[in-house]
């Protein structure tokens, strides 16, 4: 996969959703600390993390040659 | 743990921002649930794609200058060695192993005290306050800038909110007289209804100044709008 693909993925991704993986994957930040950067509940940011990546899943596997492996 | 509950830890471990207090019961669950066991590789599997969104950086002059120098040093076992790599050359060899044991432990702590600060968030970020201009004088924020100083979470409350086709746009304003503003982050609203936040990239260095205007959708080169925020950096 290009960056450009994965950067557009990113990019497809809701602001909120897309900022917590910046701030956790790129950032190092933990989950309490984006929990009390971006004001929200830490069931927030571990929703939006599971969900960004779940949509970043679906995304990125349209733009693969295989299909994902689920099991 | 519920099912449910294992996946979002299972997501927030693969981004590396799992809490170290809830990793055993993550583990423990995980090791019994074959629900749940398939999950790890999945996310892991997206995370993996991740670094290749990141742009390269071609580093400054000066730290390729002073990189390519350590290569070159320890290549051909120059003399200009760091200051106590000199002080361990210096102790006779049979003391040698000792003070490299003492240096060695002192390293192993302090890298482990650093690694917990830099994952746990101790010492506390940096933070500065934003404050709304006259535009917008209801407005409140702070700017956090996480412990590896090149990130920064800007959060601002009590924003207006702006038509579809405008943009709150965040600037970096260096000295004056030193350069144009840059622009940074757009403010995001939160669905929540709470505060608006942005992901600023990259260190402050240089810059003394954290602004935002309203911009055209898209933003703009440089700041065109009305400003509604300021806030000094340099003194937290």
């Amino acid at each position: 996969l290009s960056g450009e693909a994965v950067r557009k993925a990113l990019a497809g991704l809701p602001s909120e959703q897309r900022q917590t993986i910046e701030l956790a994957y790129y950032g190092g930040y933990s989950q309490s600390e984006i929990a009390t950067a971006m004001e929200v509940p830490l069931g927030t940011v571990k929703g939006r993390v599971r969900i960004a990546l779940d949509k970043l899943r679906g995304a990125l596997a349209d733009l693969q040659e295989s299909p994902w492996q689920t099991q | 743990m519920s099912c449910e509950q294992s996946a979002d830890l299972i997501a927030l471990d693969a981004v590396g921002a799992l809490d170290v207090d809830e990793r055993d019961a993550l583990d423990r669950h995980v090791a019994t649930c074959a629900t749940c066991r398939p999950l790890v590789a999945q996310y892991a599997d997206v995370v993996s794609m991740l670094p290749a969104a990141l742009q390269p950086v071609s580093p400054p002059a000066r730290l390729r200058r002073r990189l390519m120098a350590e290569v070159y040093g320890e290549a051909t076992g120059a003399t200009h060695l760091p200051w106590w790599r000199r002080l361990v050359a210096a102790i006779p060899s049979n003391r040698a192993l000792t003070a490299a044991g003492a240096l060695a432990v002192v390293a192993a702590v302090a890298l482990a005290i650093w690694g917990m600060s830099e994952r746990h968030g101790s010492p506390a970020p940096i933070a500065y306050t934003v404050s709304g201009t006259t535009a917008q004088p209801s407005v409140t924020g702070s700017l956090t800038v996480g412990t590896g100083g090149t990130q920064s979470i800007l959060t601002v409350h009590g924003l207006a909110a702006l038509p579809a086709d405008e943009v709150y746009e965040v600037w970096l304003v260096p000295p004056h007289g030193s350069g144009p503003p840059k622009g940074v982050a757009f403010l995001s609203p939160d669905p929540s209804g709470g505060a608006w936040t942005a992901v600023v990239n990259g260190s402050l260095a240089g810059y003394q100044t954290i602004a935002a205007t309203n911009e055209p959708s898209g933003g703009s080169p440089g700041p065109t709008g009305t400003e509604v925020l300021s806030g000094q950096l340099g003194e937290s």
